[in-house]
């Protein structure tokens, strides 16, 4: 009776949150329809603020990123179009279309930079690692824990040698896989909820050495460049560029993907 | 003179008298200097190329005739590579003076040749006050120191037709010399390069003809050096530099005082340097051009012609387009066509041919688009639109050409094949690029940063399993210890429940009733060995049973007698003879195997 008690509590708890992912208003989906239309007709300015409104609402989609930033790009904000961009690509790590639009997007940007080269085994572990978003990650944990789960209770009831065996295996490969995927998950999901990247949204700033006004001088960054945040001291923080330069700016020189 | 004469006479004679007399236009024309100063001497001349009849010449009242009309004639005679021609020219003199100042127009006169009239030009005499001094005829005296020539009386000009000028429209640049002096030629003549216009000269005869003009009241000889049209391409004011002319002059030299000097003048020549002033031009841009301008400034139509409308894939076609009219012609660039974007269009061919005169470049251009249509199809070339602006409007002015309609059809089976390979080698035609359009699908929106991974639901799943394996296992162990209890107690109670059934099967005995006697035995048996070895009845059998028992360590007489009890049974419950005394000895034999086994089994 305990366990039945126990399983009614788990659906329940699980149902609950589900609902509160679905709850959206339909105000919402009509206003991200109406912004959709806006776009279509040409009046990319009106579509971008249909689109922010639902943003300041607190809500986000992949699609809704992707619009926001196309039409931003279409009324010629290419810092913020950059920006909506990086965070719908956070989203949805590997879609196309998103790329697409960003690596045009890019050629308008000032600043050139040399991507930093990794090398190979590095870069392909990261791009593994971002080949899918964290909720992704997680059902892969999930299932296969599952299937060790499954395995194990083979390998208990399981009356030969041979069977034992082989279950046991199978239980040890599932669960190792869920500890890779599961950290493949958490680490995407540090980047969905730390906010350590951001762009540069002034016209010109100057990076400097140390955090604060007297610090050298070290390079000029123009608006739309995309920099990783490593660091934090007051009102100051420390980027790090793609080219593997780093130095401090004002935080609210740029804005946080 | 009159020796010359009659030399000439002589040779005409003689030559008349040749074959081949070339018949040639008859042109019959009047001479005489459009300026000249009152009391001046003058020569009017007519002059014919044919010998002529019933010469009537004009009114000449307005002038005194001092001399005339004196006739001559002259004959030349050329013969080159064996073809021989000549030319004969008759003229008729007159020497006059005029009377009072003003414009005189002296009428045409007509002569008859062959029976045909032909009348003259006309000409128009304008007769000005003398001057102190004059220059021509009578004695020439030297007011100025020899080895000079004075600026009054040589000097270059040039005269623009126009001072403010639009962008692109012609203006007339004529350098005149004027002279008062003896000219014996020229040196050096250095032209300014017209910097800012594009220039051409207009043609001019070789010789360069004096004519009488005045200028300043004065009365010069005139020579026209060079005309040139400009096309202004710069606005603003552009000065055009100064003509610089070295001039030999022939001055008379005075040697001395002697009485032979009138006979025998020295002459010497002198080089004069004259320079003319530099001149400006005022010009003013174009109005905003609207799109499509081609750059042309004057007055223009145009057409196109095209050479086909009905080809196969990859035939050539050139669409012709031929601007007509008066501007800078050669300045025009050629009009962009909006060809479909898969033809292959080549540069258009330009071919200009125009004349330069005072009334500007007169001609036409032709543009020769040549194009290839890749692919089978129906296709429109639109008009053209030629914009250009008119310089007496002072207005863009569009004209504009037919459309085409165009239709191609698949190419014939002996050039598919290279047509092919090149079709399918053809890059795609990249006529623009855009980012990606918006996603319209439906959309689920998420509160910001939420991530199912991680949630308290996510983690809630991992332990849900694992309970849920947990709960299996725990249920399994408990229902195997289950198990186990009932077949330990069945194990028990398997001795009680097999005597209890023999007890039963006795007292069957005891009522008589052999069937069920028998039945209680097997019953009894089965039962027993069914709970102790815990095996389902349903599958017990004599064979098992005798296995299950030798591996539970029975003995085999034990199990030997078990099977003979069991046999016996069934052997008399289909048929039962056996007698009570019998059966007795069953039930003693069945009790005694029972304890037997009890003890045995393990």
């Amino acid at each position: 009776m305990k366990n039945i008690i126990q399983k009614y509590l788990l659906i329940l708890l699980l149902s609950g949150s589900l609902q509160a992912v679905s709850a959206q208003p339909v105000a919402l989906q009509d206003s991200l329809a109406k912004g959709n239309q806006l776009y279509t007709a040409g009046k990319y300015a009106e579509a971008a603020k249909t689109y922010e409104a639902i943003t300041s609402k607190g809500f986000e989609s992949f699609e809704l990123y992707y619009n926001l930033a196309n039409a931003l790009y279409k009324s010629n904000n290419i810092t913020y179009a950059i920006l909506n961009y990086e965070r719908a690509l956070k989203l949805q790590p590997t879609n196309e279309d998103a790329r697409f639009n960003l690596e045009m997007t890019k050629r308008q940007v000032v600043d050139n930079i040399d991507l930093l080269p990794e090398p190979g085994f590095l870069r392909w572990w990261h791009e593994l690692i971002n080949s899918r978003p964290a909720d992704s990650w997680g059902t892969h944990t999930l299932v296969s824990f599952f299937l060790f789960l499954i395995f194990f209770a083979l390998f208990l009831f399981s009356a030969t040698i041979r069977n034992k065996q082989l279950t046991f295996w199978l239980a040890v490969l599932a669960l190792s896989y869920s500890f890779v995927t599961y950290s493949f998950g958490s680490t995407q999901r540090s980047k969905l909820v730390n906010h350590n990247s951001g762009v540069i949204t002034e016209r010109s700033i100057r990076m400097k050495g140390s955090p604060s006004e007297s610090g050298t001088e070290l390079f000029i960054l123009h608006e739309g460049l995309s920099v990783q945040i490593t660091d934090k001291l007051g009102d100051w923080i420390e980027i790090r560029l793609a080219d593997g330069n780093k130095g401090w700016v004002k935080e609210s020189s740029l804005v946080r993907i | 003179m009159m020796i010359f004469r009659k030399i000439q006479s002589l040779l005409f004679i003689l030559l008349i008298a040749l074959p081949g007399w070339a018949a040639e236009k008859v042109t019959f024309t009047m001479e005489a200097p459009q300026v000249v100063e009152l009391g001046e001497q003058f020569r009017l001349a007519f002059s014919v190329n044919a010998k002529g009849q019933n010469l009537k010449l004009p009114d000449l009242k307005d002038f005194d005739v001092l001399m005339g009309p004196s006739t001559s004639q002259s004959t030349s005679f050329q013969l080159i590579n064996g073809v021989s021609s000549s030319q004969v020219s008759f003229s008729y003199l007159y020497v006059l003076r005029a009377k009072k100042e003003g414009r005189y127009t002296i009428t045409p006169g007509t002569i008859t040749v062959d029976g045909k009239d032909y009348t003259s030009n006309g000409q128009t005499i304008e007769v000005v006050k003398g001057s102190a001094k004059p220059s021509t005829g009578g004695v020439d005296t030297p007011t100025t120191t020899p080895g000079t020539v004075p600026k009054s009386d040589l000097f270059v000009r040039m005269n623009l037709d126009k001072r403010s000028v639009h962008k692109g429209e012609h203006l007339t640049a004529t350098i005149k010399i004027y002279s008062k002096v003896n000219l014996n030629g020229f040196e050096d003549i250095s032209i300014p390069n017209y910097e800012g216009f594009w220039a051409q000269d207009i043609p001019l005869p070789q010789q360069i003809s004096l004519q009488r003009e005045t200028y300043n009241g004065e009365i010069y000889n005139v020579g026209t050096l060079k005309k040139t049209l400009l096309f202004p391409q710069q606005t603003g004011n552009i000065t055009i530099g100064a003509v610089k002319i070295d001039c030999i002059v022939q001055q008379r030299v005075r040697k001395s005082q002697s009485i032979f000097d009138d006979f025998f003048d020295s002459f010497a020549s002198v080089k004069a340097t004259i320079t003319s002033d530099p001149v400006s031009v005022n010009v003013t841009p174009l109005p905003s051009p609207p799109s499509g301008f081609s750059g042309a400034v004057g007055k223009f139509d145009i057409r196109s012609s095209i050479t086909a409308k009905n080809v196969r894939e990859n035939d050539a076609i050139t669409i012709k387009l031929d601007v007509t009219g008066n501007g800078n012609i050669k300045l025009i660039n050629p009009p962009k066509i909006a060809f479909p974007a898969d033809f292959e269009v080549y540069d258009p061919k330009t071919n200009s041919n125009f004349t330069a005169s005072d009334q500007g470049l007169n001609g036409n251009i032709s543009f020769e688009y040549l194009f290839l249509p890749r692919f089978a199809g129906s296709y429109t070339i639109p008009a053209v639109n030629f914009v250009y602006f008119d310089t007496d409007s002072k207005k863009y002015v569009t004209k504009t050409t037919d459309e085409y309609q165009i239709k191609v059809e698949k190419g014939d089976g002996t050039r598919s094949n290279q047509v092919i390979s090149a079709v399918a080698k053809e890059d795609l035609k990249q006529l623009g690029t855009d980012i990606r359009f918006i996603k319209t699908g439906p959309v689920i929106l998420q509160p910001k940063g939420y991530t199912f991974f991680g949630s308290f639901a996510f983690y809630l799943l991992y332990l849900g399993g694992l309970l849920t394996l947990l709960t299996i296992y725990l249920l399994n162990q408990k229902r195997i210890r289950e198990n186990a209890n009932v077949a330990r107690m069945k194990n028990k109670k398997a001795s009680k429940v097999a005597l209890k059934r023999l007890k039963e099967a006795s007292g069957h005995l005891q009522s008589g009733s052999d069937e069920k006697f028998y039945e209680s035995v097997t019953r009894a048996f089965w039962g027993y060995l069914s709970d102790k070895l815990t095996i389902p009845a349903s599958e017990l059998s004599r064979e098992k049973a005798s296995d299950e028992l030798t591996k539970h360590s029975v003995s085999s007489t034990i199990v030997e007698r078990f099977v003979q009890i069991l046999e016996t049974c069934e052997y008399a419950r289909f048929a039962p003879d056996g007698g009570s005394a019998k059966m007795h000895e069953l039930y003693e034999e069945a009790t005694d195997v029972m304890s037997v086994m009890e003890k045995e089994i393990k």
